[in-house]
């Protein structure tokens, strides 16, 4: 650490404030960076002017995430020479933050226990969720386009594989993520009768045998770079990719955080894990469906990949798209990368209501499908009605589900949280939060008599508790609602005086409107974007014709979900996001030698 | 790209916080505590009494960064428990945008604060403290840290502002003569201890708030 020796502060005293932004710099965020206007792009790589490269390799590999990660690994074991090129300066993106839960289809810890439905029936199930509107019954391709169809075959087909090599070659060692709470449902609507799970979620097993969350899965895809002896740029944004005179990708130029620019010759092929666009403002209000206000996804996820793929020609696809959760909107304007998301409102009795205090969704139902009730456009108030959806929780509530986030600890309290000792008081608060929010969210106000329209929709979900039928969202009628629920994000804190009672959905309990009242403001975030450049099931980047264009390859957040819209379950996004990465790297490390000329 | 929609600094404080109200009250600093990597508010005030005693009014903040995102943090296995400040394996290597979030949601909390408060910081949490120390809040009088390294942040510059009357007691770490010198330049007053002693009678040589004095 180097300090400056000015005591710049005129106080000779008071310090200066702490800025965010410069530490967003230095992690690498480019639109921190003062004059970082030129977007990622292509250029000639035979340019007159263009300085010598600085690297030769074969593949070049871009992200060091998940998909990054594996595809570096793959290719090297396919005999190419790989340099792995990073543009934060911590290494493994936003795998290092996740859970590092993959979801692999027929996995072999299912097949040995032989509960893997069959192959058609799987990819049936995979079509109907992702492209809901263009599903048939019947034969593959079952509605979908053939290349929309091969994609998914590719994810059954070679995931299981996939995960088999890695822990082959040492790379990442993998037991079934049905520990510590016993399996769980995944996020299809498959549950509805009441059969067992099959949970096809994987993650890695640390040395001593236990469960490894994202950061171990990091830690051992990094070991196996390492010990292959790949180079790892770290810090190095790619602000472009470098073509040849046949539009052929031969390399990419990087710049570092001091501006500076390398250029990697990258003779096979470029494959690219750089993850989505979640931190880039411009390109969510351009693309997202409606207000996104943050999400988990690292700073440094500001799509870069969309602009150069956008300029080398690729057809974008899923860009309206997000794995989505709901984020604590205070949070969410605090963090450059928010720290936690709700994964399901914590409580038997904690409902969700819009500012007109109506309930608007099941709050048991997964992350990704609830979080997209945020886009619903109301015609008549010409506004986006569940923009901000309120959690209201009662002392019950408070004191038996404290600790499951957002609802804060025993004995700890949050900013975030309002409270009023009745529904009036509630309302009032809230109005004033929203009034102090307002600078950076807009005028945002409940519905006038706020605090009627709560206790109708109390009432009214007091009853529907009473009967165990949620009438109007079906709360707790899935299996992933109940599991999720009771076994996860609700079970109780022992020591409290409230009986749990027995009700006939455990999903739900009367909220008692004549006690404390609290309410957190939840916002629309994501775990990350998951539109951008299309591909094929080799990996190869789509042009708009269709056609491969070559050397330019992708996995993961940064391009096209190949699954949709839809998330499967634990591991939707990290399964897939390999499986296409080591798909990639088999293809790149095999392409042919691409001339400078 | 939207350079202007990075709020360049927390202007409010999204933290979880524990409070437990001591003694002397405000003839004390309020001692400010930030946790360990895999702790919480509600347990760090617990180790903070012990080291400081029954005087001090003691607010933990909570880091927001779940150690194990896949789970809520009560349940998760003792490996995964708690909350972490910052993104990064070694806590003198923080991650920049995690640590610059962190650092400005505290600044935040101590800038309201309103009274004379020592930072009480543990390894990620010590920290944390030991550089908001270099960025002189208003109203800080002293520092105490456990378990500190010095922090890196490649190509980071700190500012330098005048430390004179502001009490750094460094406990239980390792090489740290690179931070222990960087603060005596800037004239703060460095101690530097194997274990904790005397903490009570640190507190009370530091400047609190007069009128309750009075």
């Amino acid at each position: 650490m180097s300090t400056d020796n000015r005591d710049d502060s005129g106080t000779g005293r008071a310090g200066r404030r702490v800025s965010r932004r410069e530490f967003l710099r230095l992690a690498g965020v480019a639109a921190a960076a003062a004059g970082a206007t030129t977007l990622p792009g292509v250029r000639d790589a035979r340019a007159e002017d263009a300085p010598k490269f600085d690297m030769e390799v074969d593949v070049v590999v871009v992200g060091s995430g998940a998909a990054g990660s594996v595809a570096a690994i793959f290719a090297h074991e396919a005999g190419a020479k790989v340099a792995l090129v990073e543009k934060a300066l911590l290494f493994g993106g936003t795998t290092s933050k996740s859970g590092g839960v993959y979801w692999i289809p027929n996995n072999r810890f299912l097949r040995e226990r032989g509960v893997e439905g069959p192959r058609e029936q799987t990819i049936a199930k995979m079509a109907r969720f992702s492209y809901p509107t263009r599903f048939r019954e019947g034969d593959a391709p079952f509605g979908l386009a053939q290349h929309e169809y091969d994609l998914l075959a590719a994810l059954y087909d070679n995931g299981p594989t996939m995960v088999d090599e890695l822990e082959r070659l040492g790379a990442l060692v993998s037991m079934p993520a049905d520990k510590p709470f016993g399996a769980m449902p995944d996020y299809f609507d498959e549950s509805v009768d009441d059969k067992e799970p099959i949970d096809r979620r994987m993650w890695s097993k640390k040395p001593d045998g236990s469960f490894g969350l994202g950061a171990e899965m990091v830690r051992q895809l990094k070991e196996a770079i390492d010990k292959r002896q790949i180079p790892v740029l770290m810090g190095h944004r790619v602000v472009a990719v470098l073509r040849n005179s046949h539009g052929e990708v031969v390399g990419v130029e990087a710049e570092k955080i001091d501006k500076s620019t390398i250029r990697i010759r990258a003779s096979r092929g470029v494959i690219f894990g750089s993850g989505g666009f979640t931190q880039n403002p411009d390109l969510v209000e351009q693309f997202q469906p409606g207000p996104v206000f943050g999400g988990c996804a690292v700073p440094t996820n500001e799509g870069d990949f969309v602009y150069i793929a956008a300029a080398a020609g690729a057809r974008l696809g899923n860009m309206s798209s997000a794995w989505r959760a709901q984020i604590v909107l205070e949070q969410a304007l605090q963090f450059s990368s928010t720290p936690d998301d709700v994964f399901m409102p914590p409580g038997d009795s904690t409902i969700l209501v819009n500012r007109l205090g109506r309930r608007v969704v099941n709050e048991t139902a997964n992350y990704n499908e609830r979080t997209r009730i945020h886009f619903a456009w109301d015609p008549s108030r010409h506004e986006w009605i569940n923009m901000l959806l309120f959690m209201i929780y009662d002392q019950r509530g408070a004191e038996l589900y404290g600790g499951r986030f957002p609802i804060p600890a025993p004995g700890t309290q949050a900013p975030y949280v309002v409270t009023g000792a009745n529904a009036n008081e509630l309302e009032v608060a809230i109005n004033q939060r929203l009034a102090k929010l307002a600078p950076k969210i807009g005028h945002v106000q409940l519905e006038e008599n706020f605090a009627g329209s709560l206790s109708t929709t109390v009432k009214r979900f007091n009853e529907f508790a009473a009967r165990g039928a949620d009438v109007d969202f079906h709360r707790g009628e899935k299996l992933y609602d109940r599991l999720w629920h009771s076994h996860v994000w609700s079970y109780p804190n022992p020591g409290t005086t409230h009986a749990l009672g027995k009700t006939p959905n455990p999903t739900m309990h009367p909220l008692d409107p004549a006690s404390r009242l609290y309410a957190i403001i939840l916002a629309s975030g994501t775990l990350d974007t998951n539109g951008g450049p299309m591909i094929s099931a080799l990996g190869e980047v789509l042009s708009t014709d269709g056609k491969p264009i070559p050397g330019l390859y992708g996995a993961g957040n940064c391009i096209s979900s190949p699954t949709g819209h839809y998330y499967y379950g634990g591991g939707g996004t990290l399964g897939p996001a390999m499986t296409y990465a080591y798909l990639a790297a088999k293809s790149a490390a095999a392409a042919p030698v691409k001339e400078l000329d | 790209m939207a350079e202007s929609a990075i709020d360049d600094t927390g202007d409010s404080c999204s933290l979880v916080t524990a409070r437990v109200d001591g003694a002397c009250g405000a003839r004390l600093p309020l001692v400010v505590a930030l946790h360990a990597r895999g702790g919480d508010a509600a347990s760090e005030t617990e180790r903070v009494r012990l080291r400081f005693g029954a005087g001090p009014d003691i607010v933990a903040l909570g880091a927001a960064r779940p150690c194990n995102p896949m789970q809520s943090n009560l349940r998760s296995v003792a490996a995964y428990a708690g909350f972490s400040w910052y993104l990064g394996d070694d806590p003198a290597r923080p991650e920049a945008a995690s640590f610059g979030d962190a650092l400005a949601q505290v600044e935040a909390f101590v800038r309201g604060i309103g009274r004379p408060f020592v930072l009480a910081g543990d390894e990620q949490g010590a920290v944390l403290a030991i550089v908001l120390s270099l960025f002189t809040p208003d109203g800080l009088v002293g520092a105490h840290t456990v378990r500190l390294s010095s922090p890196t942040i490649d190509g980071w510059t700190p500012p330098f502002a005048r430390m004179d009357g502001i009490h750094i007691v460094i406990e239980d770490s390792g090489d740290t003569s690179r931070i222990g010198l960087e603060l005596e330049r800037r004239g703060a007053v460095v101690d530097v201890r194997d274990r904790h002693a005397g903490l009570e009678r640190w507190l009370e040589s530091l400047p609190a708030d007069e009128d309750a004095r009075d």
